[in-house]
């Protein structure tokens, strides 16, 4: 069963010369099902990103608990572990190694994924001499390759020439079909409202308001249209 | 204590990923170059010799012992340096990864034993040519070498481990092991002979990488080497174990915070 469950976690980080935290998500709650699809709305640092690496794995919490079952696929930072110098292939592999897939399912997945990237004869070659559409569209075949049960995203994504962002418009469209459930980091209203069921509005890492999608985004949209606007210069 | 035991047992289990990554890296190193890795070797011959002209003339022992003692007690150090720096920043220089994807932190430690040793591979080979031809020795002293290389290799691991978790908490960390590692070279009996310094032979008898040393140069040059060397690198190698892996425990659920 597919499942992610927040009882009052709270994220930190640091930046500091020595030791000594800042807490950017504060003593959050929330579950979600199998078939939720939440969208996380809210200004920029209300701790979107950071929530989804502690989803992720990435970062856990400080305090409280955070249970998530499931296989999860993150959909951001794909350029992490990019080498230049090797070859599309070569990258496609070490992706999907770190991503934590097994060796046989990777040579199972390698030639859909050289299919999907469709750059050619230059998947053999050093990505140093890629244009950045042609390295976007490895990366993206790599990290799109496996049927997740939990897929996080940050922002939805857009890769490549025309062509390629419908082929992967599709490709995302069907991971979030399939996927148990999604959760979107996103200022896109519209694109939000038509994935999501849920909305979990942050601000300063707190939960303002969480619920459906819609209702979610009129309370967002009300908050921020009551606030001050900042003087200019 | 389990999830940073789980940690390094995971990561050790994904060993294609690590010796990927870590062959790659190495192979980025001499991206484009004519000869590749046969610049380690080059720069080591040219130390060597360098340090051969110099210190051969100011060492009253035999010519040939003393630069064989010095070829691979010096090989053995670049070691045990590179291995001490570039472990220690393992965390530190991975951070982009650490933070963008969900995997072991150990991955990136493997990673970096596996270069230190095919770096020690490269300059072995030289090494042990040279002692050979100015100091010949039985080829099978070399068995047991091997085997004793390794286990300094693994204490050293540990050494790496901790290293690698405090720096991520203290960034000075990695500065103070780099000066410390300098000054080391010069209190390590590399250059010199402890019988030869009079009372300074105490820098030696204190010096725990004068005990790693002597362990592997005595098992090339002789086949044997005192049971102290033996007695001494396990004793610090179950020390630096019960600490890294007590101090990486406690530190685990914070290093991504920190990086």
């Amino acid at each position: 069963m597919t499942t992610i469950r927040a009882q009052n976690i709270s994220i930190k980080l640091s930046n500091h010369k020595f030791l000594g935290t800042t807490e950017i998500i504060k003593n959050l709650s929330f579950e979600l099902k199998e078939g939720d699809r939440l969208a996380l709305i809210g200004p920029n640092g209300a701790g979107k990103t950071t929530l989804l690496h502690a989803i992720a794995g990435i970062l856990p919490p400080a305090s409280g608990t955070l249970d998530v079952s499931g296989h999860v696929s993150a959909l951001f930072h794909l350029s992490v572990g990019q080498r230049r110098e090797c070859t599309g292939r070569r990258n496609m592999i070490i992706r999907s190694l770190l991503t934590g897939h097994k060796w046989s399912d990777i040579q199972e997945k390698l030639p859909e994924m050289v299919e999907f990237a469709d750059i050619g004869d230059a998947i053999d070659d050093p990505m140093e001499t890629y244009s950045q559409g042609m390295a976007m569209r490895v990366i993206f075949a790599a990290a799109t390759a496996f049927h997740p049960e939990i897929l996080l995203m940050d922002e939805w994504l857009g890769v490549g020439d025309e062509r390629f962002r419908q082929k992967s418009g599709a490709r995302l469209e069907q991971l979030t079909e399939n996927s148990g459930i999604l959760v979107l980091a996103t200022h896109h209203q519209r694109l939000s409202r038509e994935q999501c069921n849920l909305g979990l509005y942050l601000e300063n890492g707190e939960s303002i308001f969480f619920g459906d999608i819609n209702e979610c985004w009129d309370y967002y949209l009300d908050s921020i249209s009551n606030q001050p606007a900042v003087a200019s210069a | 204590m389990s999830l940073a035991l789980q940690d390094l047992g995971s990561g050790l289990l994904r060993w294609r990923l690590w010796s990927m990554l870590a062959i790659d890296d190495w192979r980025i190193r001499y991206h484009r170059t004519l000869i590749g890795p046969i610049w380690i070797m080059i720069a080591f011959m040219a130390f060597v010799l360098v340090k051969l002209l110099i210190f051969t003339n100011m060492s009253s022992a035999d010519a040939g012992y003393f630069s064989a003692y010095l070829t691979i007690g010096f090989m053995i150090w670049i070691f045990l340096s590179q291995a001490v720096t570039d472990g220690g920043s393992a965390f530190v220089k991975s951070k982009n990864w650490i933070l963008g994807i969900n995997a072991p932190f150990s991955l990136f430690l493997y990673s970096v034993v596996v270069n230190c040793l095919i770096n020690a591979a490269f300059t072995a080979i030289p090494a042990i040519a040279i002692s050979y031809w100015v100091h010949p020795f039985p080829l099978t002293n070399l068995i047991m070498a091997v085997f004793g290389f390794l286990f300094v290799a693994f204490s050293i691991f540990w050494a790496q481990l901790l290293l690698a978790v405090l720096s991520v908490f203290v960034r000075d960390v990695m500065q103070f092991v780099a000066t410390a590692m300098r000054v080391f070279f010069f209190l390590t009996p590399i250059l010199w002979m402890p019988s030869q310094i009079g009372g300074a032979a105490v820098y030696a008898k204190y010096n725990p990488f004068t005990y790693y040393i002597n362990l592997v140069r005595d098992l090339v040059l002789t086949g044997q080497t005192a049971p102290i060397n033996w007695i001494v690198v396990s004793a610090i190698t179950a020390l630096l174990m019960i600490t890294a892996l007590t101090v990486f425990s406690f530190a685990y659920r914070r290093i991504p915070s920190y990086i």
